[in-house]
């Protein structure tokens, strides 16, 4: 196919405008008169906001130990199928074999991705938040984490207070890409709208997504 | 058949037709609440407009850099002209891997090249997972929106398609439920797909990575599982750097749909790979093997060079896809988007669309009023509307004008080239029309008269009352001068 990229290149090369239109002005450029918006004062209650107008649910953490102060069950029922990133995930509301969920994550992580299916619950652990949009940048460390928190019925993103950053151009300065094959920024549950514009939570992936902040109350 | 005709079929239904207006503007309004949100709003989009105006003129070196970091990466990069050869492309290796069955996520690049019918004829089940794109598959019909595909139905007619598809109990209308439906049906195909066939949003070229959004997750779930992905990207989809992504991400969902960001934003830089053994236990070999995956990504062509190569029209190629100008579009919003009778409606694809192919979409610019309002809201800034008035001429000089206004300009052009022509047409028209009863000749002058009144037809021309006028006018002053 080298014919097909010798021709494309060369019709791009004929069709290209001239040099010297501007440049890209992102970061220091300085062309226009853009700046990157500021952490506001109410950092916490803006990203709140954005999480729940994502359809999410929000909730602090106040001390560190949040994983053992956390109810985990999915009413009426209990989690069975667990996964979580976060290793010492205690048993209340978990049923019996969301117990062993550290257990899971080492059954699953390297036996074929689709038999993590069915799971209840997915708990990730988020790298930052950002505030003006609500969402969670989270880097899967397998590929079976990856799938977890598409495949189970419910999410879990956990992500400290002081990792805040005000908008997704703070939040690009930060990523490393090139460490990872793979990242994502989540914000609240899998959702569609394309029956007659009606929302609808649960469209492929999970049907609530709570985001957890933890060290709340250390942060700005 | 044209727009017209196709868009009079539309509006036939006035219930459909009010409610495709009103959710349209609904969405436009959510639009405009996030846009307020963001202060620099304006700095922004001229801030993304200068990035794809940059990268536009400097394809060949962004692609080159794109290729090598992606290869680096482990991905696989492909060069395709046209469509044909795009889709001979993923038949390919897909039959090479012996797959017959495949997930895609929305992408209007495979449905520009008509990738689905391909795959098809070549014995490939392929199932659109986009909700919106999997009612209009199995409707046997193109989208209607770029952005909600199944914009054009109501919950009944959806109902009737999932009792029909996917057994769902008759009668059935609650979104809800019918989502849970077509979520069972589609987690099956999800687990079964041998392939994932994902487009892209943003490519990278400092990175070789290429970002996907989605809101209900099915281009991640499609790619998360299979052994194959398959990732296809137009020629004009890349820019710079990393950095350069946050402006576009904060203006695409905000201009899309109205939310700060869509749910998935899934930032791929090579193949999945299964994880590396430094961490807890080691793993077995082969067991580790189950999670790696090959990337392939399908660059596409396509008519953008030509595109590239017409200054007048080089702007569109910014183009993000939001879907903001068909939201805000009058003629869009009241002709529903299967009345453009192409891959991409709306102001953007009545300026892609006949650049592409003139003799086909010739009608298209013309579906505008020339309000303006597209090029207001377009978050990268293309002047959408002066182009589509520049194509009207252009069009028109290439031969491909509309053959009733080829007839009525050149008329036109005659009588105003001859001062004692026009002087005779006018003085005649008056006379006939001023002598044919009222009704005949709003029936002769419909559809204007459809629902507008003509004005009375007055008994002098403007040229006769102006003369008249002026030596009044000279009398007037004549005698003041007098006094």
């Amino acid at each position: 196919m080298s014919a097909a990229r010798d021709q494309i290149f060369a019709a791009l090369r004929a069709a290209s405008p001239p040099e010297g239109l501007r440049g890209s002005t992102s970061k220091g450029n300085g062309a226009t008169e853009f700046s990157w918006p500021q952490m506001p004062e109410n950092a916490v209650d803006v990203f709140r906001a954005r999480v729940e107008q994502a359809g999410g649910t929000f909730e602090l953490a106040k001390e560190a130990g949040w994983i053992a102060g956390t109810d985990w069950a999915l009413p009426p029922k209990e989690a069975e199928h667990v996964f979580s990133e976060w290793p010492d995930l205690p048993s209340r509301g978990l049923g019996r074999q969301g117990s062993a969920a550290a257990a899971h994550r080492a059954r699953f992580r390297n036996e074929s991705l689709r038999e993590l299916a069915p799971l209840d619950l997915c708990v990730l652990r988020g790298v930052f938040g950002v505030v003006e949009n609500g969402a969670v940048w989270h880097v899967p460390a397998n590929p079976a984490v990856r799938a977890a928190a598409l495949l189970a019925e419910h999410l879990v993103i956990a992500v400290d207070a002081a990792s805040l950053v005000p908008s997704l151009h703070q939040a690009y300065d930060q990523i490393q890409l090139e460490a990872a094959p793979f990242g994502w920024f989540l914000c609240g549950p899998s959702k569609t709208a394309d029956i007659e514009q009606a929302l609808v939570f649960g469209a492929h992936g999970p049907k609530t997504m709570r985001l957890v902040l933890t060290n709340a109350s250390e942060s700005r | 058949m044209g727009h017209v005709e196709e868009a009079t079929r539309f509006v036939a239904d006035a219930a459909r037709t009010s409610w495709h207006d009103e959710s349209l503007w609904f969405v436009r309004a959510k639009r405009d609440r996030a846009a307020d949100t963001v202060p620099d709003w304006e700095a922004l989009r001229e801030e993304a407009a200068m990035i794809k105006q940059d990268a536009l003129t400097r394809l060949p070196q962004l692609w080159d850099e794109f290729e090598t970091n992606a290869r680096a990466a482990g991905a696989v990069v492909h060069w395709a002209r046209d469509a044909e050869e795009h889709n001979t492309i993923v038949s390919t290796l897909l039959q090479e891997r012996g797959i017959r069955r495949v997930v895609k996520s929305k992408s209007m690049l495979t449905e520009e090249c008509h990738l689905n019918p391909h795959l098809e004829r070549h014995g490939i089940e392929i199932v659109d997972t986009d909700l919106g794109e999997r009612i209009v598959q199995l409707r046997h019909e193109p989208p209607s929106h770029i952005v909600m595909p199944a914009i054009h139905l109501r919950r009944e007619e959806v109902g009737k398609l999932f009792e029909a598809e996917m057994g769902s109990p008759p009668g059935l209308v609650d979104p809800d439920e019918l989502t849970a439906i077509a979520r069972k049906d589609l987690r099956a195909r999800f687990l079964g797909a041998q392939a994932g066939l994902t487009g892209v949003n943003f490519a990278v070229a400092e990175s070789g990575s290429f970002v996907v959004v989605s809101n209900e997750g099915n281009a991640d779930l499609g790619t998360a599982l299979p052994d194959l992905h398959i990732a296809s990207v137009g020629l004009e989809k890349i820019i710079p750097a990393q950095r350069d992504l946050a402006p576009f991400l904060r203006l695409l969902a905000r201009s899309a749909t109205g939310q700060a960001i869509t749910t998935y934003t899934s930032h791929f830089r090579g193949p999945r790979r299964a994880e590396t053994p430094q961490s807890d236990h080691a793993a077995d070999a082969e067991d580790t093997e189950d999670a790696s995956q090959e990337l392939h990504i399908v660059v596409v062509d396509n008519g953008r060079s030509r595109l590239l190569a017409q200054p007048a029209y080089r702007a569109a190629l910014a183009c993000i896809r939001c879907g903001a100008c068909l939201n805000t579009c009058p003629v869009y919003r009241r002709s529903g988007g299967h009345s453009y009778g192409a891959t991409i409606p709306g102001p953007i694809g009545s300026v892609l669309e006949p650049s592409r192919d003139p003799a086909a979409h010739r009608e298209l610019p013309h579906a505008c009023s020339l309000c303006g309002s597209c090029s207001n809201i377009c978050p990268v800034k293309i002047p959408l509307h002066h182009q589509l008035l520049t194509l009207r001429s252009d069009l028109t000089a290439a031969g491909q004008g509309r053959p009733s206004g080829r007839w009525a300009f050149a008329l036109a052009a005659c009588a105003f080239r001859h001062p004692r022509l026009y002087d005779l047409a006018s003085r005649l028209g008056r006379r006939i029309a001023r002598g044919l009863p009222p009704t005949l000749i709003t029936r002769l002058a419909a559809p204007w008269t459809r629902e507008r009144a003509l004005p009375e037809i007055p008994a002098r021309s403007f040229r006769e009352l102006y003369r008249d006028r002026t030596t009044t006018d000279s009398r007037r002053q004549e005698g003041s001068v007098q006094r």
